[in-house]
């Protein structure tokens, strides 16, 4: 329903069926309207209050991760839902597609994630934080700084006193 | 709509900096998808993650995750209680997911002038009763390392002990706890008691027709407390009692065949617990180092299906033994005696008519040792539901090095050898 709700406030539009995002950094992405209003809630918003003739802006999402969430947007939508015979060949497609997705660099991984978070892409949110989580699991205190680039700010006596609280689940 | 009417006033085009460090929000997403036991962990990494993790909302946000995630259980090891030196209940953890702890630090130790014994858990909540009945139960989550103390009235009568299990309600989102009184002198019935936690009122009178005598903490699966039980009336006569935590409804359930069989001793041979989110139950023969197990298939109609029977390096006398199930091996342990592990997944393969015999038997079980396999580690805070009263947190460390003697050693030496097994049986499941 809400993708036909967008692809109305779409065809309001220029050109057929298109929305044009414009990402922080200042570049302009044209995408089908119905793909991304399908699997963003803000986009969808925006079209719905007549962003569809304009650039929508997306002050704190870079081209870079826009390019990536608009890809998984197309994706899920042409993909995901697929009925019949083909749905599980879909789901197959679609895993293999969120598995590449998933192995991009820390920092790229940090900029979807906002992304996803801006944007309101629930499963995309989903898929990259379970990401990171997996990273951080398993992991030592070290292991964690390192892999996250974070400075120790305790002196010793106060990590001392941290790790003797949770002492059990460093073993 | 106002919100984006904002942001359109905003210059869109300025370059925005790199986002190198995630936001707060990103944050808390990702660290709410963590086992409890990894989140624990990240608080030592720095003050910025300390603080996000024992943030009050992001602990709710945590723990309701992880209630619907339904995993990571851990195994409990039980030290004490000692009655005759009185060195209280401390409590380990032997598993926590699919990693073992190897250093064995306490979680949470009960010292009181009282003795205190384990009643049972619920996510991530544990709850103690004292074999003094007017004194208060203790509710603990040694993860938040909260104490609550709850002394909400004393039982009707205390001529015999009263039995607790603790449960949660999904519907309205509250802990209750379950109390049983019995008489032995009275001619009234037993009673059994709700109390809702939080709602600051008092016990209110559920059942009064109950008449049982429990053993055994009480377990908390799928939504119902399980407590195995005889009637002291007919002494012969073990069954199992349930309370479904919405309706608060007592029922009472037959056991399985074999175990209707040992009528005289039923107390000493059967042992109820948790295997993999259905109520098991291991009935043993003693004339034959035999032990069947059983799981409750269906509650509704009350159908037990017989799963493996198992050769044990023991008489089956299950007085003091405990069994539980993690990560797919099933430990029986007999304090002061031995532990034996079973392969379940082994058991499945094989003609299961045939007697199982163990993975491995580790000798020197030290006394007064119990394990539980049903924990899940949890950051609900106590304090979210009952408000600051009566709740305390832990004051002195919870982790006693104990004393060095003979004693202690004996027991650090059985804790090596035990994660050395276990750490085996982890790297087994990939």
């Amino acid at each position: 329903m809400a993708t036909t709700g967008a692809s109305d406030g779409a065809s309001a539009a220029k050109k057929e069926g298109l929305v044009t995002l414009m990402s922080g950094d200042g570049e302009i992405f044209e995408v089908e309207a119905a793909a991304v209003a399908a699997l963003s809630v803000t986009i969808r918003h925006a079209i719905e209050e007549g962003f569809g003739d304009r650039p929508i802006p997306l002050p704190i999402v870079g081209a870079r991760a826009l390019a990536l969430a608009v890809e998984y947007c197309r994706k899920h939508h042409s993909l995901g839902g697929g009925a019949g015979e083909d749905s599980a060949a879909y789901d197959d497609e679609l895993r293999a597609f969120d598995h590449n997705l998933a192995k991009v660099d820390r920092d790229t991984l940090f900029d979807l994630i906002e992304a996803a978070n801006y944007l309101e892409i629930e499963g995309l949110l989903n898929l990259m934080c379970r990401t990171v989580a997996e990273m951080m699991k398993g992991k030592s205190v070290e292991e964690l700084r390192r892999t996250f680039d974070v400075s120790n700010d305790y002196t010793p006596e106060e990590e001392e006193e941290v790790r003797r609280e949770v002492s059990w689940a460093l073993d | 709509m106002d919100l984006h009417q904002v942001r359109k006033l905003e210059p869109t085009c300025k370059l925005v900096s790199k986002v190198k460090e995630p936001s707060l929000g990103i944050l808390e997403e990702i660290l709410s998808r963590l086992p409890t036991k990894s989140v624990l962990r990240l608080s030592c990494v720095s003050k910025l993650w300390h603080s996000i993790v024992s943030d009050p909302h992001f602990c709710n946000l945590h723990a309701t995750r992880a209630l619907v995630r339904d995993n990571h259980r851990s195994m409990l090891l039980i030290e004490g209680p000692v009655i005759e030196n009185n060195s209280g209940t401390r409590i380990k953890t032997l598993f926590t997911g699919s990693e073992a702890n190897l250093h064995g630090s306490a979680i949470c130790h009960i010292v009181k002038c009282n003795t205190y014994f384990y009643n049972g858990t619920c996510n991530g909540l544990l709850i103690f009763r004292c074999d003094v009945a007017p004194e208060p139960i203790i509710l603990c989550n040694p993860v938040t390392r909260e104490y609550l103390y709850l002394s909400a009235g004393a039982p009707p009568f205390h001529d015999l002990e009263s039995y607790f299990g603790l449960g949660f309600d999904p519907l309205r989102k509250v802990y209750k706890v379950f109390r049983f009184s019995l008489s032995r002198h009275s001619r009234k019935k037993d009673i059994c008691e709700v109390y809702t936690l939080g709602s600051h009122g008092s016990w209110r009178r559920v059942c009064s027709d109950v008449e049982h005598f429990i053993f055994g903490p009480g377990l908390y699966i799928g939504g119902k407390i399980f407590w195995t039980t005889i009637s002291y009336r007919h002494p012969y006569y073990m069954k199992i009692m349930s309370a479904d935590v919405v309706s608060e409804e007592i029922r009472i359930l037959k056991p399985p065949v074999t175990a209707s069989f040992l009528r005289i001793d039923a107390l000493n041979q059967i042992r109820t617990f948790d295997f993999e989110g259905q109520l098991a139950m291991m009935a043993g023969k003693i004339s034959n180092e035999l032990a069947e197990l059983w799981v409750l298939k269906d509650y509704e109609h009350n159908q037990w299906e017989h799963l493996y029977t198992y050769k044990l390096p023991f008489s089956a006398n299950f007085r003091k033994t405990s069994v539980c199930v993690n990560n797919k091996f099933l430990f029986v342990l007999q304090p002061g005696y031995k532990l034996a592990i079973y392969d379940t997944r082994k058991s499945s393969f094989e003609n299961n008519s045939a007697p199982q015999s163990c993975y491995c038997v580790l000798p020197d079980v030290p006394k007064h040792w119990r394990i539980y396999g049903d924990y899940k580690p949890s950051l609900v805070s106590l304090k979210s539901f009952c408000g600051t009263r009566g709740i305390l947190a832990a004051t002195t460390d919870p982790i006693l090095q104990g004393d060095h003697g003979e004693e202690e050693k004996s027991k650090t030496a059985f804790l090596r050898e035990l994660h050395y097994i276990l750490r085996e049986t982890m790297s087994q499941d990939d």
